[in-house]
């Protein structure tokens, strides 16, 4: 017996290791570890045991049963007829019976070929091929060990009644399921995924599905309820329901959210590395749909599948990952350009039925679904690029601290939902334009207000471009300044203290490109982003040896304002690939391809401006006691101000507040004057 | 929020169709302070059009004098704002103004070697960028006049 045991648990780990079924491999370790503990003294394995245990061969059930079937033909028809009522059984009992009983050899082969497609596959695989199968298969093995030594327990599993219950999916249709009066709840899955077998039973694993039960009283307290896939179904239903089900009361499925991302073109370009997995059928496949092709599922075998699904899924974040630790919660789109005139919602938008609707529906279709779907700022290929690009050497700890002017003159407020800038956002912002909260109301649709100080560095030339933008940073409160060409960003650069250069790269006098690669060049020359001790051992870093020669026009003002390498972002409108290339090899960190996508541009000034304030520390503490500080302030602030007025006004309080508590507030106030200046022209 | 507006933000997704980014105007749209008076959203539609017109007159020039070019640069400049604002069909076209007077073909993938094919192109693709820009012109200024 314990010689059993073991085998079935080597079995079973065996074949959990082999299975390849990426979305579930994951997740299927630690569950079948928990319930096969709890299957073991489950009813029909109790039985199992002990009528094995009663058999002079007990070293190995499984072998012995089958060669005691296959001696047995009255064990066929019993066989059959019970799956005729439990079509659990099917395959077992079709090879059965195609083959004739003297080839006992074969049959068992045939058998496991059915299930498993692999002849290494010990026959002991067989009964414990998945956690979900387990019981259904050891009740079928049940009978046929039985018809040799009867035992007083076995007639009740020999013939378990049926019935029918009624499960549904949320917010659908109920339908009938038939199981066992035994069947646990783990069975009902299986039987579900066997109705479902299209909706559910192709990207989904019996032990992925829970099910929820809704007690007939529906007061407050008495929630719906999961059930674990140890509970008797017959049982619980028979409690909850007494009297029975009614269709109302149809379990409900629950299903882990869309585990199969739709097939994108990286994954199609996967496939290449999937063929021989995918080849063969997947162990899952045959297993609930014996009789029905295998569904193919491109998944990497063992280790690789977490990376590879990750990697499917969510094809550009290394970055993001690398950089701030967290994931966005915008899916970042791709590069494709053509498919925004496809993916416009103009559907709906067209055919609702009064001007209203029309309209309210064509603000929600147009705010949200086109945000979601739009591809302009297709930075998923420059993401991985840009990776190397911004691993460069992390810079010197802050000696002089740089003057940090509060941006933000607003509490960080918890962000609700998402930031998109949405209708809501700016209802409010008209109702509350003569109160207290106008500011603050106006940009807390769009923005929360924790993007930290940084410092912007915008290069247009085109002045349309550089208001929208010039506005946007507005709102984040972002300080910003401007360059209308290549050599006015680097003369501005030069003066120190940006985080992040937005630069177009078709620019007149001296293009983005060139820009950049002369702001790289200014970086090497100066050391910036080189450990200071790493300067001083090697010398030699940059291609030609410059640092031993840096020449004096090159030389860059207050190493304080120059913490780390500005990251550069490429702005372009082209939606050529060799555009993007040509921008990552000059130097950029990154690109966005026009028109700007504002949520994308927000999130990753959030993400550089925390990258920032882990490099600057320091300034970035001063920053948060300025906020702290500024709310108090904005509390004296007077209301019915209109909201630019006040706006200007809390400026200048924080301003005074910096003034005060920092020794050196000039770059905050030159841009402030800048600012000012750019959104009056 | 008036009914009226609404409609009016309809009508224009509707009229303008492919020729607008509904989304992406619309987060011009979403700076604007006040909705009824649409101050900055109207100021920068509104300079984009003369931005638009005074680029148009200098590609006409540029068309005689055969400068490639400068049509090229053109082409770029004037997507640039089109893209920002949302104007899908005049950005495309000033993309492809832009490719073909860097001596490629419309999509920038080939080069085309032949001046003169290449001049005859961008005569007809700068006649349609402008009949597109008209009909997004007349549809935001209808927007903004509502």
């Amino acid at each position: 017996m314990p010689d059993f045991k073991t085998r079935f648990h080597n079995a079973r780990i065996r074949l959990l290791r082999r299975s390849s079924v990426a979305p579930a491999a994951e997740s299927k370790l630690p569950k079948a570890a928990a319930i096969l503990p709890q299957l073991r003294p489950s009813a029909s394995m109790g039985k199992l045991s002990s009528a094995i245990t009663t058999r002079p061969t007990g070293d190995s059930a499984s072998d012995s049963s089958h060669s005691n079937l296959d001696k047995q033909k009255p064990a066929v028809s019993l066989l059959l007829e019970h799956e005729l009522r439990h079509p659990s059984a099917e395959t077992v009992v079709d090879s059965q019976i195609l083959l004739p009983p003297s080839a006992p050899g074969s049959l068992s082969s045939t058998d496991l070929h059915a299930r498993h497609h692999d002849d290494s596959t010990p026959v002991s695989d067989l009964q414990l091929s998945s956690e979900s199968n387990v019981t259904s298969e050891t009740r079928e093995i049940t009978p046929v060990v039985t018809l040799q030594e009867p035992s007083p327990s076995v007639p009740t599993a020999m013939t378990p009644t049926h019935r029918k219950i009624w499960v549904k999916r949320p917010h659908a249709s109920a339908t009938l399921v038939q199981i066992k009066t035994d069947d646990l709840v783990d069975d009902v899955r299986d039987m579900i995924l066997r109705k479902y077998a299209n909706s559910l039973g192709r990207s989904f694993d019996s032990p992925d599905v829970t099910l929820r039960i809704l007690p007939r009283e529906h007061n407050q307290k008495s929630q719906d309820r999961t059930l674990g896939p140890e509970e008797e179904i017959c049982r619980v239903l028979d409690a909850t329901f007494p009297g029975g089900q009614t269709v109302e009361e149809a379990l409900i499925i629950d299903v882990p959210h869309k585990r199969t991302p739709k097939p994108s073109p990286r994954v199609a370009s996967h496939h290449g590395y999937y063929d021989q997995e995918t080849a063969r059928p997947l162990e899952n496949g045959g297993e609930y749909f014996p009789p029905m092709p295998p569904v193919l599922i491109p998944s990497p075998a063992g280790g690789s599948t977490v990376s590879h699904e990750s990697r499917s899924s969510h094809p550009e974040r290394s970055m993001t990952v690398l950089g701030t630790g967290y994931l966005p919660p915008l899916p970042s789109p791709g590069g494709e350009r053509k498919r925004t005139h496809s993916h416009r919602p103009k559907i709906g938008r067209h055919h609702t039925s009064s001007p209203t609707t029309m309209a309210a529906n064509a603000i929600s279709n147009s705010s949200i679904r086109p945000r979601g779907q739009r591809h302009d700022s297709s930075h998923s290929d420059a993401m991985q690029h840009a990776a190397p690009a911004t691993a460069q050497p992390l810079p010197t700890p802050p000696a002089p601290v740089e003057p940090v002017k509060p941006a933000a003159s607003t509490p960080p407020i918890p962000r609700v939902s998402s930031p998109r800038p949405g209708m809501k956002g700016r209802k409010r912002t008209k109702a509350g334009k003569d109160g207290v909260d106008g500011s603050h109301s106006l940009s807390s649709g769009l923005l929360d207000n924790a993007v930290p100080p940084i410092n912007v560095l915008i290069v247009e030339d085109n002045m349309i471009n550089l208001r929208v933008l010039g506005a946007f940073m507005e709102r984040l409160k972002v300080r910003w300044q401007r360059a209308m060409n290549g050599r006015e960003a680097v003369t501005k650069w030069r003066a120190g203290g940006f985080h992040l250069v937005l630069m177009d790269i078709q620019l007149p006098i001296m293009n983005g490109l060139e820009a950049t690669k002369e702001i790289r060049r200014l970086e090497r020359v100066n050391s910036i982003g080189v450990f200071s001790s790493a300067s001083s051992v090697a010398p030699t870093m940059g291609p030609e040896g410059e640092r031993g020669e840096l020449v004096e026009a090159d030389r860059l003002g207050d190493g304080g304002l120059f913490k780390s390498p500005v990251i550069i972002v490429a702005l372009t409108a082209s939606s050529l690939q060799s555009d993007r290339h040509e921008a990552l090899a000059a130097g950029c960190n990154d690109f966005l391809t026009k028109p700007v996508n504002f949520l994308w541009l927000e999130q990753k000034i959030k993400e550089w401006g925390c990258m920032q304030a882990l490099i600057d520390f320091d300034g970035w503490r001063k920053w948060k006691d300025f906020a702290a500080q500024s709310d108090s302030f904005k509390g004296k602030g007077k209301a019915g101000m209109g909201r630019d007025k006040k706006s200007s006004a809390l400026k200048k309080l924080v301003e005074e507040g910096a003034e005060s508590s920092s020794t050196t507030t000039t770059t905050g106030h030159e841009t402030g004057h800048d600012k000012g200046d750019s959104s009056a022209s | 929020m008036a009914p009226e507006e609404l409609h009016v933000e309809a009508t224009l997704i509707k009229k303008a169709g492919d020729a607008l980014d509904y989304a992406t105007f619309e987060q011009i749209l979403q700076m604007d302070d006040d909705e009824d008076e649409r101050e900055f959203s109207r100021e920068i539609v509104f300079d984009f059009f003369q931005q638009a017109e005074s680029t148009f007159k200098n590609m006409d020039t540029a068309l005689g004098e055969r400068d490639l070019e400068e049509l090229s640069s053109l082409g770029h400049f004037l997507k640039g704002s089109s893209a920002t604002l949302g104007l899908t069909k005049v950005k495309d076209s000033c993309e492809k103004i832009q490719h073909i007077g860097s001596r490629k073909d419309e999509t920038g993938s080939h080069d085309e070697l032949d001046d003169d094919k290449s001049l005859e192109k961008l005569d007809g693709i700068i006649k349609q960028t402008k009949k597109d820009f008209e009909v997004i012109e007349k549809l935001m200024r209808e927007f903004y006049e509502a």
